[in-house]
Formats: C-alpha cells, sequence, structure tokens
C-alpha cells in the first residue's frame, strides 16, 4: 500500500502527515485533520459540498487525490473568515462578508450545502466583486441545496458583493 | 464584518436561524461529524437481489480481514418493529429472504470505515432468486408474495371511505368527468446522507446519536428491536441535515450501530452512502389514480369518487397512513356534496416507500387539480373561477368530517392571480407557453399520535436560573426547518425578555420532555402551544413573586419590556431581581407545559387520519414555456401563496415556501425513484436521479396571506410542507396550456414531452 | 462513501519520465481526475499506479503556432478552454462545448484531454458496485454481454465527453505520444466498440489537440435533462464555411448517442452549397435523428433522445445562420 509524506498548508497552518495514495482530500481534511466543516454529499463530484479551496481554485475534494495537491495551499470553510482577515488586515474573529449574508438573507436551512456554497461563492466574489445573476448561478451550478430554492443563495452573494465593494 | 448577533436582537426582530453563525462557519456539528472516543465504524451488507431467499451467510471470511472487530446477521440478532403499532414488519438486517435490491442482511464493524467496507464487501451470501414483484395493483397468482403481512397476495392494505351517497350524486350530475394520472414515486435527497453513532454501554445504557426526525419513535422502536427497557435508550439528534420525511421512523443502521456496539464494547458510527439512501429510501408512493366527480347545473361539486393505488414497496412503513392520506384533503379545498374513497397499498420488491413532504395528499392533489383543470375547460369556465365556486368556507366542517378554522384559501387564489396577471395574460399566450393554475391544503400538525396513547404530542419545560437565563427544554427536532429558533423567539417573545436569555435542550429523548417529532407539519402548532402554557405558567410564577415582594395583588404587577413594574404604583424591578425573590421563595424554578389536539369529529375507521388543529392553504401559478423541438419545460416563473396564519419568522416562512416550491418543481420535472424490469433502481445516485440545480429553478414571486388561526400558537399554522403541493398540477397545467397535450404521467422529463409531441405530430398526419 | 482500493500516484515532472511511468503495467492516466476518482470508487476502472498529467508543463500550455493553428495541452482544463481568449476568439464552439461539461467546479478541475478520453457510460454499468454484483459481467467489465443490448456483440456504452463533436466539426487532429509520436483527426479516434472506445496503445497517451489554422464557423448544442452536472444525453456540433453567398463543406457531429461520434454524411450533402431555409434545417436534423441509432442505456428514454437529435441539429444549423448574420455576411 503505497503511502506517503503528504504536505499541505492547511488554512495558513502547515501540516504534514503520512497518508495513502489512494486517500482523497475529503478523506484528509474530515478523517486525518478533524476538519468537519467541509461535508460529504455523494461522494462522486455531483453535489458540491464538499467544495474547498486548492490554492485558490474551488475543488471537489471528494473527487481528488490527496497527493495530486501536494504542496498546495488548501483553505476549508473553518479557514475562510482567517484568509479574508489576512486579505483585509481585519480582526480574526470577523465573518467573511459572504458567511455573515448567508445567515442574513436566510440562505441557511439545514446547512449542510451551505460550507460547499460558501467556498464557491467567496471564490466568484475573490475574482468578480459584482457578479450578475447569471454569473453567480454558473459559478454555483454544481452546488445542490434541498431547502432553500436557491433565490436566498443568490441574494446573499450579491448582498455580499454589494458590502464588499462598498467597504473596499 | 461580525454577524448581527441574533441574541443582541429583541425578540421583536426576528432572526433567520439562531444556528446561523455554527452553519456559516463550519462549526455546527451533524451526525457523521461527532468524533467518539474509541469510535469503532460499521458498514452493512446489502442484497444485490430484488427478491430472493437467503440461503446462508457466511462471515468467515470477513471476520478474519484485518481491523474487523465484530460481525453479525440477521437470524436472532433483533426483534422485529415498525413505525405503524398494526404493521411490525421489519428487522434490521434480514432473515430468510431479501425484497428489495440493498435490503441489509449482515453489518461488520471495524477499526476503520476502510476496513468495514472492505470486509462488508468480502461476506458471501447464497441466495435463491425468487421473481421480481414490480407493479402494485397486479393480483397476479403467479407472482410470489412478498411479505406475509398481506391481506391477499401482496396486496398490503385496501381502505374505503363514503361520506353521503355518491353513486346518486355522480348518477344525478348535470355534467360529469373521470380523469386518471399516474404520480411517479420520488426521494427526499436531503443533502445529509444518514448517519448514526451507538454505544451500548457497560452499564446497559445505549446512547445513540442518530440524524433523525423523529427521536421519540426511534426511542421507542429501537428499545423493541432490541429487546430492552424504553428508558435504557437515550436518543440524541445533533444538527440535522434536511429530513423532508426520509428521517421518519427506525432504520436498520441505526438498530445495527448498537448490536454491533454491543458485541465490540466501543461506540459504532454507521453513516449511510448515497446510494445506501436511495435504497433506504420511504419517499413518495408511485400512485396510479383514478377521479370522477358530478357537478351540479351551477357547476358545483355534487359528488366525487377517488380510487387510489399505492405501490409500497417491500414494507409496510407508514403504508397504511399514506393510503389514508391519498384520500384524507381533497375535500379541505373544495367543498362537495358526497365523497368517496378506495384506496390499496401494494406490497413490490423495491425499497419500501413512506412520507414525504406533502406525505400522501401531493399524488391526488396533482389529479384533484388537473382534472378541475379539464372540467373547466369542458364546461367553457376559467379555472380559478371554477374553484372560487367549489371552495370550502372558513370555520366549516368538510364532507369527511374535518374541522376547519381559518382560511386564506380566497385570498391565496387572489394573490396570484394577480401577480401572474391571470386574467389579461391567461389564454392568450402564443402557442409554447402557458399559465396554469392548482391549489391545495395541508395539516398543521396531526391530529391523532401515531400509537394510541392519551399523553401529550408535545411538552416543553421551563427553567428560569439566578442568572436571569430561561432554558427551555422541548423533544422537538429542528431538521434544518428553523423549529428550534421558532421555540426560542416564542419563549423570548411569551415571558417578555430579550432573546438572548434564551438557550435550549431539544432533540433528546433524555433531558426533554417528548415531542413526538418533526413530520405533519406539528412542530410550530403543538411545541409552541406547549411552549405558551409552560411560559404562561412561569409569568405566573414570577409576577406572583413580584406581588409578594410588593405586597400588591398580582393583577396590579405589569411589564414594561423586561421589568417587572406596579401601574402608577413606582415599584420596578429588572427581570432577574424578580426571578432572584421568586427563587428564594418558592427554589429553582421550573415549569412545564403540555399541548394536545382536540379529539377528531370523525368516529368512522380511518378517522385518525386528516384532523389536525388548523389547516394551512396554498395556490401556485406556473408559467411555463416548452420547447418543440427539445421537448424541454423551462418554468419562467412561479407564484405561490400560503395561508401560515401569522408567520412567526417571516424569513423562514418565506423560505419554506421558496424550499417547497422547488422540490415540486423537481418532482415535476424530473425527479423519478425509478426501477429496471429486473427490480434494480435506475440510478441509486445524484446522476441517476436528479434534483434541481441553481440554473433549473426560476424566480418565484411569494404572497403570504391569512389570519391568525385561533388553535395556532399566537395564530400561527404550518409553512413546511403545504407550498410544494400546489406546484406540480400548476405546472402539468400549463403545460397542458402551452402545447395542448394532455400528459397522464409525471415526471415531464425532455424525453417524456418529445415523445408526446411526436406522438401529436405522428396522429395529425393521418 | 467507497474508499478507493490501494494504488500509487505517480507525478513526473517531464515528458520522458512519464512516458516511462505510463509504460509500467497498470499504470493509469491521471487528468482532472473527476471522473476517474468516483470511476475508481465505484470499481469501474482500476488501476495500480495513476500517473498524473499535472505536473508536465508540455501538457498544459495553450499555444498558438506559428502556422496560425492551436495547440491545446491535454492537462489543459476545461474551465481553461472555456475562458482563453484564443479559443473564444477563433473557436467558440468549442468553449461553449468545454462551458457545457459539468459544473464550474468539474470544470476547474476536469480537462480537455480527459474530456476527450472520457471513459464512455452506460445505465446498466455505471452504477455502484452493489448493483453490479448479481449482474454478469458485460463487455466492459471483461465479461461476454451487452446489458443495454443483448443481441450486440460489442459494448455499446455512450461516449459522453462534450467537446468531442465540437473539435470533430472544426477538424481537430490529436497528437499522441508513445513508442512513435503520432497525429490522427480526432474522429479516427474513436473505434466505435464501447468497452476499447478510444485508439490509444498501451504506453501511448493524448497529449495535445491542435485547433486548424483558419477554422469554419462552429456550433455545439447539447441535451440532457438539467441545465447543468448531467452528462450529455445526446450532443451535437456543425461546421461550414461561407464562401461565395453559401454554405461549403459542411460537417455534421453527432455525438452521446453511441460509443463514437456520427457523422452525418447525408445532411452534409443536402446542406452543401444550399439555401439554408428553416424547412432545409429542419429536414437536415431529420437525416441526422435517421443516422443515429442509440440504445436505452442513457439517463432519458432512447426514443427522446433520438429524437431530439433533429432539433439538435436543426438549432446548431440555425446558430451558424446567425452568426453569419452577425457578422453581416
Amino acid at each position: 500500500m503505497p503511502e506517503s509524506v503528504l504536505r499541505l498548508i492547511v488554512n495558513g497552518r502547515p501540516q504534514q502527515l503520512v497518508a495513502a495514495d489512494e486517500m482523497t482530500l475529503l478523506e484528509v481534511v474530515r478523517d486525518r485533520l478533524h476538519l468537519h466543516g467541509t461535508k460529504d454529499g455523494c461522494a462522486a463530484g455531483s453535489c458540491g459540498s464538499c467544495t474547498l479551496w486548492v490554492d485558490g481554485v474551488p475543488r471537489l475534494a471528494c473527487v481528488t487525490l490527496a497527493k495530486t495537491v501536494q504542496d498546495c495551499e488548501i483553505v476549508t470553510i473553518e479557514g475562510l473568515a482567517g484568509w479574508w482577515g489576512k486579505q483585509h488586515a481585519a480582526d480574526a474573529a470577523e465573518l467573511h462578508p459572504l458567511q455573515a449574508a448567508f445567515a442574513e438573507q436566510g440562505a441557511v436551512q439545514c446547512g449542510f450545502c451551505t460550507p460547499g456554497m460558501v467556498m464557491g461563492g467567496a471564490a466568484l466574489l475573490r475574482d468578480t466583486p459584482s457578479p450578475s445573476r447569471a454569473q453567480i448561478q454558473e459559478a454555483l451550478s454544481g452546488h445542490l441545496c434541498r431547502c432553500t430554492g436557491y433565490e436566498q443563495i443568490i441574494r446573499a452573494v450579491q448582498a455580499a458583493g454589494r458590502r464588499m465593494l462598498d467597504e473596499a | 464584518m461580525k454577524l448581527e448577533a441574533s441574541a443582541r436582537q429583541t425578540a421583536q426582530a426576528v432572526p433567520n436561524r439562531i444556528e446561523s453563525w455554527a452553519k456559516v462557519t463550519g462549526q455546527a456539528l451533524y451526525a457523521d461529524d461527532i468524533e467518539w472516543p474509541n469510535m469503532a465504524y460499521g458498514c452493512l451488507v446489502r442484497s444485490p437481489q430484488a427478491h430472493a431467499r437467503i440461503l446462508g451467510v457466511d462471515l468467515a471470511a470477513a471476520r478474519s480481514m484485518p481491523g474487523v472487530l465484530a460481525a453479525i446477521e440477521g437470524p436472532g440478532s433483533s426483534a422485529p418493529y415498525g413505525i405503524m403499532p398494526s404493521n411490525q414488519d421489519e428487522h434490521a438486517l434480514a432473515v430468510d429472504k431479501v425484497t428489495y435490491l440493498g435490503e441489509p442482511v449482515a453489518a461488520i464493524a471495524a477499526e476503520s470505515f476502510r476496513q468495514a467496507y472492505a470486509a462488508a464487501r468480502a461476506v458471501r451470501v447464497e441466495y435463491e432468486a425468487l421473481s421480481p414483484v414490480l407493479k402494485a395493483g397486479a393480483p397476479e397468482k403467479s407472482l410470489p408474495q412478498v411479505r406475509e403481512e398481506s391481506e391477499t397476495g401482496n396486496l398490503h392494505k385496501a381502505v374505503d371511505l363514503e361520506f353521503g351517497d355518491v353513486a346518486t350524486g355522480l348518477q344525478t350530475a348535470s355534467y360529469r368527468r373521470e380523469d386518471r394520472l399516474f404520480y411517479q414515486g420520488n426521494n427526499h435527497v436531503a443533502l445529509e446522507p444518514h448517519a448514526v453513532t451507538a454505544f451500548w454501554q457497560p452499564n446497559g445504557q445505549i446512547v445513540v446519536q442518530s440524524a433523525t426526525q423523529v427521536p421519540h419513535y426511534v426511542q421507542r422502536s429501537l428499545a423493541k428491536a432490541l429487546g430492552v427497557p424504553e428508558h435504557l435508550v437515550r436518543v440524541m439528534v445533533p444538527t440535522l441535515g434536511g429530513g423532508f420525511g426520509g428521517k421518519s421512523e427506525l432504520f436498520p443502521h441505526e438498530v445495527a450501530a448498537a448490536l454491533l456496539s454491543r458485541r465490540c464494547g466501543r461506540p459504532v458510527r454507521i453513516t449511510l452512502s448515497r446510494e445506501d439512501v436511495f435504497y433506504t429510501h420511504r419517499g413518495r408512493h408511485p400512485v396510479a389514480m383514478k377521479v370522477e366527480t358530478g357537478f351540479d347545473a351551477e357547476s358545483r361539486i355534487q359528488a366525487m369518487s377517488f380510487e387510489s393505488v399505492l405501490d409500497g414497496g417491500a414494507y409496510g412503513s407508514y403504508g397504511i397512513a399514506s393510503t389514508y392520506y391519498t384520500g384524507a384533503l381533497q375535500p379541505t379545498t373544495y367543498r362537495m356534496g358526497a365523497y368517496r374513497f378506495h384506496g390499496e397499498r401494494w406490497y413490490t420488491t423495491k425499497p419500501p416507500c413512506g412520507p414525504k413532504r406533502g406525505h400522501g395528499t401531493t399524488q391526488p392533489r396533482a389529479l384533484l387539480e388537473v382534472h378541475m383543470d379539464r372540467v373547466a375547460r369542458d364546461l367553457g369556465l376559467d379555472p380559478i373561477e371554477l374553484r372560487r365556486k367549489n371552495l370550502q368556507p372558513a370555520y366549516s366542517v368538510t364532507v369527511n368530517q374535518l374541522d376547519i378554522t381559518t382560511s386564506g384559501l380566497a385570498a391565496c387564489l387572489d394573490a396570484v392571480e394577480r401577480m401572474s396577471s391571470w386574467k389579461e395574460r391567461r389564454g392568450r399566450l402564443p402557442y409554447g407557453q402557458g399559465l396554469g393554475f392548482a391549489c391545495s391544503s395541508y395539516l398543521s400538525g396531526a391530529g391523532l399520535p401515531i400509537y394510541w396513547n392519551p399523553l401529550p404530542h408535545s411538552g416543553v419545560r421551563i427553567a428560569v436560573n439566578r442568572d436571569g437565563g430561561v432554558h427551555v427544554a422541548c423533544g422537538l427536532t429542528d431538521i434544518g426547518q428553523g423549529a428550534n429558533t421558532v421555540l426560542a423567539v416564542l419563549a423570548a417573545k411569551a415571558l417578555g425578555v430579550c432573546l438572548e436569555r434564551v438557550q435550549l435542550t431539544t432533540q433528546d429523548t433524555a433531558t426533554t420532555p417528548v415531542d413526538l417529532g418533526s413530520y405533519s407539519s406539528r412542530v410550530t402548532m403543538m411545541a409552541g402551544n406547549a411552549l405558551l402554557a409552560a411560559a404562561q405558567h412561569m409569568l405566573s410564577l414570577l409576577t406572583e413573586a413580584a406581588a409578594h415582594h410588593w405586597e400588591v395583588p398580582a393583577e396590579a404587577v405589569a411589564r414594561d419590556g423586561e421589568d417587572f413594574c406596579v401601574d402608577g404604583g413606582g415599584q420596578r424591578a429588572g427581570w432577574t431581581e424578580v426571578v432572584r425573590w421568586a427563587e428564594a421563595e418558592l427554589g429553582p424554578l421550573a415549569a412545564s407545559g403540555g399541548y394536545t389536539p382536540a379529539p377528531p369529529r370523525g368516529r368512522h375507521k380511518g378517522s385518525g387520519v386528516g384532523p389536525s388543529p388548523a389547516y394551512s392553504f396554498s395556490a401556485c401559478v406556473a408559467e411555463v414555456a416548452v420547447d418543440d423541438l427539445d421537448g424541454r419545460v423551462q418554468v419562467k416563473r412561479l407564484y405561490v401563496a400560503h395561508d401560515p396564519g401569522t408567520p412567526l419568522n417571516p424569513q423562514s416562512v418565506e423560505g419554506q415556501i421558496r424550499g417547497g416550491a422547488v422540490m415540486g418543481l423537481g418532482e415535476a420535472l424530473m425527479e423519478a425513484q425509478a426501477f429496471n424490469p429486473d427490480g434494480r433502481h435506475r440510478g441509486p445516485h445524484l446522476l441517476g436521479y436528479r434534483i434541481p440545480t441553481i440554473l433549473d429553478v426560476p424566480e418565484i414571486e411569494v404572497a403570504v396571506v391569512g389570519e391568525p388561526d385561533p388553535n395556532g400558537p399566537m395564530g400561527a399554522k404550518e409553512a413546511g410542507q403545504g407550498p410544494l403541493n400546489p406546484v406540480i398540477p400548476a405546472v402539468l397545467n400549463a403545460v397542458r396550456e402551452a402545447i395542448g397535450v394532455d400528459l397522464s404521467e409525471t415526471p415531464l422529463t425532455p424525453d417524456r414531452v418529445l415523445r408526446a409531441l411526436e406522438r401529436r405530430r405522428r396522429e395529425e398526419a393521418r | 462513501m467507497m474508499p478507493l482500493r490501494p494504488l500509487a500516484v505517480v507525478t513526473p515532472r517531464g515528458e520522458e519520465e512519464l512516458l516511462r511511468s505510463l509504460a509500467v503495467e497498470g499504470a493509469v492516466p491521471l487528468g482532472g481526475g473527476s471522473d476517474l476518482i468516483p470511476g475508481l470508487s465505484w470499481e469501474l476502472a482500476s488501476g495500480d499506479a495513476l500517473v498524473s498529467l499535472a505536473g508536465v508543463p508540455a501538457l498544459r500550455r495553450t499555444d498558438a503556432l506559428a502556422d496560425g493553428s492551436v495547440c491545446l495541452g491535454a492537462a489543459v482544463t476545461l474551465a481553461e478552454v472555456a475562458r482563453h481568449p484564443l479559443i473564444l476568439g477563433a473557436y467558440p464552439a468549442l468553449a461553449d462545448a468545454a462551458r457545457a461539461v459539468g459544473s464550474w467546479e468539474l470544470r476547474a478541475q476536469g480537462t480537455i484531454g480527459g474530456n476527450v478520453c472520457l471513459a464512455t457510460r452506460c445505465r446498466f454499468r455505471n452504477q455502484p458496485p452493489l448493483w453490479r454484483d448479481a449482474l454478469q459481467t458485460c463487455y466492459q467489465s471483461g465479461g461476454d454481454v451487452c446489458h443495454a443490448a443483448p443481441a450486440s456483440r460489442t459494448c455499446v456504452a455512450i461516449l459522453s465527453g462534450d467537446t468531442v463533436p465540437a473539435l470533430a466539426a472544426l477538424g481537430a487532429q490529436l497528437e499522441i505520444w508513445g513508442h512513435a509520436a503520432r497525429r490522427l483527426p480526432i474522429e479516427d479516434f474513436y473505434s466505435g466498440d464501447g468497452a476499447h472506445h478510444i485508439s490509444l496503445a498501451k504506453g501511448e497517451l493524448l497529449a495535445a489537440i491542435h485547433l486548424p489554422a483558419d477554422p469554419p464557423t462552429a456550433a455545439f448544442r447539447k441535451w440532457r435533462a438539467r441545465e447543468s452536472i448531467d452528462f450529455p444525453e445526446a450532443n451535437a456540433a456543425v461546421s461550414a464555411v461561407w464562401r461565395e453567398g453559401a454554405w461549403r463543406a459542411p460537417r455534421v457531429f453527432v455525438s452521446a448517442v453511441g460509443p463514437a461520434p456520427v457523422r452525418v454524411v447525408a445532411a452534409e450533402a443536402l446542406l452543401d452549397g444550399a439555401d439554408w431555409s428553416e424547412d432545409l434545417l429542419r429536414a437536415a436534423g431529420e437525416l441526422a435523428r435517421k443516422a443515429v441509432h442509440p440504445y436505452d442505456n442513457g439517463q432519458l428514454n432512447v426514443a427522446g433522445r433520438q429524437i431530439a437529435v433533429r432539433g439538435l441539429v436543426a438549432r446548431a444549423l440555425g446558430d451558424l445562420q446567425n452568426a453569419r448574420r452577425e457578422r453581416g455576411l
């Protein structure tokens, strides 16, 4: 069983662990690093619940082998606020504007899709500060939500985008 | 930026969710997220056969694999159980035979999930294949019997109800019409797959953390399955990632986790894969239906006869209730002179069906509303006008003995008619576009519990501590609908304190009074009323303590914000101060309250299904464009109106309306729990079973109508299930309007629409 | 979730190391992995060593060559293809096809090479292991039966890459590395046998895709159940050159209706140099419908999939007309 020393920077912290080559990034994040915010909804890349960032790109952790992201920088939902704080020299306790907007706009119901949605939406807002409705829909087109009907999620992304522009 | 701390808001400004902060930061722990010390991992061995006799289970190879701690099979491992008292037909692990592909046969516990999975794959089971039974309502003698509990053949249950003289009503009608529809079954697809951790502790107590909507029923059933007294089983529910009815009874993995834990002496986690969820199922029944209605000369319903044949799958589950529900709520929207219902549920060798959002009322509502549209067409009436002539009024009794209190149904009709510019646009759209209407109603909690008992349906215990904090304990379960928030907000409102004082303990059978669970849209109604009773009791304790302290009559004590005061007397004390006076006088402060709905009016067999303290009402107009070339039904806009009584949390009510509407849209357009002729699921995964993505959802205009209901807590009724129901028939009716083709089967996938259009093209060419 | 069996991940940094790694028994190329990883966990694919292409710079480049053609490395992601100025400028139909694949995240991960080589799909095989346990092993899994087409002697699983018909309509060529490098037109890459659907020998690798200079005008259309995530239930791409007041040299490809793309020669003959009226485009679509013979192994009903082909082709041809009018021709 080939194993490798896996080196990752996860939420700003260097991590080093020995992991079998066939371990997915989702297994590493949830089972080995105990970051349970990243969810497993289908294990087949069809629901978006496991979305996190690999070197800033939203990726599906369930269909990514950990070894293929060796030395990459990983941001999970637990680290998003910290990432945001670092970008804006802000208090570490502050939320990313999209996290706050999700709570305020009613974009959270059962919450299971929320971490993936927020990671996808936050990447969009980083690259496209004032996204159109169509851009939001395209960016979140791989994220299933069964509770909200999506409208509140779109509103949350729009609201966060507006707030980020106002405060920029 | 800081989240507007919900705790700082007053009870008047209602936060969306008191736990949002945990869900947006990844801190919320779901059943598969919690790590227990020394936890082992379980995996179920499932049947690859849809219907087969078990000749032998060989666990030897699995037992010798690395990391394996325990391996168990069905015979002798647990007692039968079932959610309906009269239907105790399930075993956690199959005994003698398997009756659907995916049925658990054995279970493994190991040090890691990888090891458990590998060992489960190594278990050898010898089967003797039997013919699959795939069709409901087929009394073919040659087919093998699925369950011994059948009435005859594979008929699980047949029910008949009649109110008034339907035969005469139909015969003397000035116009009558019959219509049929096959409504395909579908799954809940809560984003969180089921998961459980069970620990059979050395002291004999069994602690279970499970993703369930009904901890109380799981506790009862699990105790029965394990043969232990109920008080030894404690069921706790972590943050739940959606339910929609799919987590509403005891499941094999919950029993298996407990059994494995007893074997290996460690907590055992079992998490279902997405595939497992489609096998565990309990989703919406496929139903073949027929309705016949006779109208008088004024286009009023004289008599209606409704028949449904449900494909139940392999076990009873909620099936008897589901069967009755397919006949229960037709009369809550339409007044009728006479009504007859015949329902049948059949066993088939497919994953068991059960309750899904709208439980049993969604399918008949689809046919009823399609039927009303066709009647309107025949009679040359506007479809909404035909409904208006037939509305069941507020504060009335339906033909099937259901007590209606408030009704916003007429207001719902008005709202969607106005929002959609129905009068101006309907019938004037070009070919390929259409507007369709439908309305519906739903319960705000089932009037009777699932097993008969005279106890409260919901209980709340309030403790007020000397720090001024309010602790509310209730067995209710927040499945993502916001039940905890409703409870906390109601507590704050009822006690007149800031929301930040309120702490909750819920969804735990050991530390809270029983609430029957999150099903039948009952939580706001029942836990809310129990809360109000408990809060009133607590307030009177505090008021009396203040009155004693001030030596005034209790009636003289008033409130000003959180403070207690005496009008015109100058006495004033803060909340915490009065709490301390009361504790000094009475000891630790606790008050409890319970809620039991009024007994149902009907006395007939089956009268237990349908009664509710109050009914919600909904209406929908769907605007569609049907593409002739690719068959796609594009729903361009939905207009949904709903009457939830007083919306206690307007943002949550809107969320329920939108979410329900989109779930209905999925059922109308794409979702199908369908099977190959050999009994294999067509695709037990999210590419084979497709739910709407963000790109498949139209903009939805929402209207909230209605008035406070006298039975609801602070006037509230339900919003969690009702708004789904009118969406499906509204889409069906809009598609008929757009292309002139009546489709007799759901869902309206593009291939089905294309084939229908092609058929018509060929017929026209002939 | 279903864990993967033990395997090794190899990440070569250069071309030679890459080819050496691939020549080893049990080696499988790993592009984005968005299809291979779930395939491995469902025991649909196997491999002892996954050879990642991500570390080989030559495979990740998009180059405009001196002759006006464009060379796309096999490991370029679909998201990059969809937004690359060179592609958007000269080959917008390819960008459309790339954008039609999966979802945002799947496109950020999936590669163009992976999409061209994508394992064929079948409703009787692309199922979790338990589902198949009691089912006779089919051709693609090394058995001798086809559950989708019992009378067929070969696997009829569906070629499901969206970029394939677009590349075929554009006249793309594939660059294969191996013992000897070779190039072939993409439509010659597919064998028609769903079990061994691409012509790659052991140790060979699809390295790059060459898009021609002066490409024809092209359009792509996809038919599926939802607006996102889903694989195609049928797709089509067409191209033609507007010359001397008429469309010349039309190319009509329909895919996702069998193991290989179908070139609709009859439609091409009908369209070449003709007056493209609405009726003619419909007629071309009808010829395409007749030219394809899908089996009932997709997600949507087979009759519907066949009917849909008519509309896909007619619409794609209409897109060419619209593109011409937009350019004022």
